[in-house]
């Protein structure tokens, strides 16, 4: 249909509506006013009859034409098996089509929408009440009720537990200490200054050295310092020390002064009525502090200096062992001794050098043997034996000094319990011994059970003397435990040369004659002194002294006086008593014996070279001196009948020879 | 420098260490200067003292030995103030030339 048509329908068409188009303006201005409906007929309208216009006109349809569209479609249908042709095509062209999306409100899919909507704001708050409620352990009813955190575990079979433990409070506590006192330095470093520092310890390095030039002083010597401290001191000078010691004997011998000249002049008058007899008449006693409580076991005089002897303290008690002293007392200061020395056991026995006038050799209880030399300065021994170097394991009861220098060193001997007789050495830093022989106990003679019975060991020795004679320098004398002596040789140690039978007991002292070179005389703890002859085996003479002997000695000036002493007195009363025996005036009894000590037992006996004095030591410690009487002193008898060719020792001699002579007489008679 | 030349003899005399100020105790002092002159001895170059090794060095000694906090200073002229704890300062000459102050604070 060509839009023509339309075009007059639509304009027909309008013509319904009150025409308000042009003239409505003016019709509104009434206001509210019932409106007028007044058929206005525009001028341009066309006129038609109203029968025209009663007219049914016949509908005026607008169809769509696609150019593009078929003109048919045709399909085949199954029903009546054949193609069908369909003449109408759809005209319809879309060209943009597109889903709205806004939904009406009414209709039912906005409606589906809102409801939607709404279920999951529900959800949304439900969810929120639920986390902020504590969890029940009661597993919730409703599926709807879980928080939706962790989704993967089931709420059946786990479930969180947590616990919270109590914090712990804090506290704050804080100190503050004192900071360390600190004091403000300040200073200046300059070249200058560190110059003028070194300067100033330079000079007082100087000033220092030159002091010490001056006063003699050297940087390592201690020694030169103490003496020089002592020199300047004039009270420690050694020319005080020597005028003190003039001083100190002056007094005593001041104090002293009658014993002094009975010393030097006194004779006993009255031995000029008592034939055959003498007396002892006692001077001084030496004694000292430390030695108060000791025994004197030995006594020796200097060789060399007459006034001087050597006092050995000790103790002969086997239980009561202590420190032992060596005392050297000079006749010119009887209050004190010389020289002080101690040692650590009890002193056995002394020996001065014969040709060395300050060596003196000590042997002590415990077997050692010591060598001082008494000038000097310290205490100490200058040689002493050790167990190393093969000290005697017992006493030594004896020490001799080597006359004879054959080997350089100087040698001394000793002998001990332990049954050796060794020969000590000096050499440069220590004390060798040479064991010169050994006391081989001898069974008793004619006994058949020497093989099993005899006894093992040593004997143990107690004395020995040298001979002093140069052809039988060799031989020596040993005493011994047993009661035998024994004639040895120092050439020949493996055996003895003669054996001495005669004491029963102990021989405590064995001296050759130092005039008659066969005779020597032996004292006992048997209570008897005997007399022998070297190449007999039995004793010439034999004297009882009724009491144990602790000592014998012969004199020096006489081959036939010898004086003996004992240890107890007679009658019970212990006291030392010295017997003195001339055998050329009395063969059978003692020409004196004298009671010297009271409570005290005498230990040794030595006579003085050269003054007419013996000196005894006691066992309280005590050094007695007594003077010969004359009738004791007797050395040579000369008479008018005496050949004057003669000498003293020839004289000494004779009178031993006429001894001797006397004595085979009356054994053989 | 100038003025008149040190003598050698003078100058070998000035070598060892004197010290020139100090309050401590006398082991501490003698112990402080051996190891300050040991010290600087290590550290000693022919070209002259390596100071801050030297100074290192004898602040690491003493911190080791006597605790920490010391200073040292070394150098051949300068000036000082400082606030030390008592006993614990020492100032102190070596070689001739060389001052050093040590002290603990």
């Amino acid at each position: 249909m060509p839009p023509k048509n339309a075009a007059p329908k639509n304009a027909a068409q309008r013509q319904t509506p009150p025409p308000e188009g042009g003239d409505a303006a003016e019709e509104l201005g009434d206001d509210y006013d019932m409106p007028v409906i007044v058929k206005v007929r525009p001028d341009d309208q066309l006129n038609i009859s109203p029968e025209d216009l009663e007219k049914e006109v016949p509908p005026r349809v607008l169809y769509p034409l696609n150019p593009r569209a078929a003109h048919n479609t045709t399909q085949y249908s199954f029903k009546e098996k054949c193609f069908k042709v369909d003449e109408q095509v759809d005209q319809v062209v879309m060209h943009f089509a597109m889903d709205g999306l806004i939904l009406l409100k009414e209709s039912p899919e906005a409606m589906d929408q809102i409801e939607v909507f709404e279920k999951k704001e529900a959800e949304q708050n439900e969810k929120e009440e639920a986390e902020a409620i504590d969890e029940d352990f009661d597993p919730p009813e409703n599926e709807k009720e879980i928080p939706v955190k962790n989704p993967l575990r089931n709420q059946f079979n786990f479930s969180e537990r947590a616990a919270q433990s109590k914090n712990a409070i804090l506290r704050e506590r804080s100190w503050t200490t004192e900071p360390p006192p600190t004091t403000r330095n300040y200073g200046t470093v300059t070249q200058w200054e560190i110059f003028d520092q070194y300067m100033a310890e330079i000079e007082a390095a100087k000033e220092k050295e030159k002091d010490d030039k001056k006063s003699g002083k050297s940087a390592y010597d201690d020694m030169s310092e103490k003496k020089k401290k002592s020199d300047s001191d004039p009270t420690y000078s050694e020319n005080m020390k020597l005028s003190i010691k003039i001083m100190e004997r002056m007094v005593n011998q001041n104090a002293e002064n009658e014993v002094y000249h009975d010393f030097k002049y006194w004779e006993d008058r009255s031995d000029e009525f008592r034939d055959g007899e003498g007396t002892l008449l006692p001077l001084w006693r030496f004694s000292s502090e430390k030695a108060k409580k000791k025994q004197v076991t030995c006594i020796k005089w200097n060789p060399h200096y007459s006034d001087l002897c050597a006092v050995g303290f000790g103790s002969y008690d086997f239980m009561r062992q202590g420190t032992g002293v060596i005392c050297c007392y000079s006749l010119k200061n009887t209050r004190f001794p010389e020289y002080v020395f101690n040692t650590d056991a009890g002193v056995c026995s002394l020996d001065w050098h014969p040709a060395h006038p300050a060596v003196l050799a000590v042997g002590l209880y415990d077997g050692t043997v010591l060598v001082y030399d008494v000038r000097a300065r310290t205490k100490k021994p200058i040689y002493q034996s050790t167990v190393r170097t093969n000290k005697h394991t017992d006493p030594v009861w004896e020490v001799r000094w080597n006359n004879d220098e054959s080997t350089g060193a100087l040698n001394f001997y000793s002998i001990s319990s332990d049954g050796r007789v060794s020969n000590w050495f000096l050499l440069k830093n220590k004390l060798e011994s040479e064991e010169v022989m050994e006391l081989k106990l001898m069974g008793s003679p004619g006994t058949g059970e020497e093989d099993e019975t005899s006894l093992a060991g040593l004997a143990g020795g107690l004395c020995f003397d040298f001979h002093s004679h140069s052809d039988h320098s060799h031989l020596f004398l040993v005493g011994t435990e047993e009661g035998r002596i024994h004639k040895c040789s120092k050439a020949f140690s493996g055996q003895y040369l003669e054996t001495y039978e005669g004491h029963t007991m102990a021989v405590y002292s064995v001296r050759w004659n130092p005039f008659h070179e066969k005779i020597f005389i032996s004292a006992s703890a048997d209570w008897t002194v005997k007399l022998w002859n070297h190449e007999n085996r039995f004793a010439i003479l034999s004297f009882d002294l009724s009491q144990a002997i602790g000592d014998v000695a012969w004199a020096p000036y006489s081959s036939t006086t010898f004086a003996a002493i004992t240890s107890d007195g007679a009658g019970g009363s212990t006291s030392g008593v010295v017997h003195v025996y001339d055998l050329s005036v009395n063969r059978n009894d003692h020409i004196c014996a004298q009671k010297v000590v009271k409570r005290a037992k005498l230990t040794h006996v030595a006579f003085s070279k050269s003054e007419p004095i013996i000196i005894v030591g006691d066992d309280r410690g005590g050094v007695n001196t007594l003077k010969l009487s004359p009738n004791l002193r007797i050395d040579v008898v000369r008479t008018d009948e005496t050949d004057q060719n003669l000498t003293d020792m020839d004289m000494q001699l004779q009178k031993m020879e006429h001894l001797l002579e006397m004595v085979t007489e009356t054994k053989t008679t | 420098m100038a003025g008149r030349p040190i003598p050698k003899d003078v100058k070998k005399q000035c070598q060892k260490a004197t010290v020139k100020n100090t309050d401590m105790s006398n082991e501490m002092k003698t112990e402080v200067v051996d190891i300050i002159a040991g010290s600087i001895d290590k550290f000693t170059l022919p070209t002259g003292v390596n100071f801050e090794g030297a100074t290192r060095a004898i602040k690491d000694a003493l911190d080791k030995s006597y605790g920490f906090n010391w200073h040292c200073a070394m150098g051949k002229g300068f000036c000082f103030d400082v606030t030390a704890q008592n006993g614990t300062l020492m100032h102190c000459y070596y070689q001739g030339e060389l001052a050093i102050l040590v002290y603990k604070c």
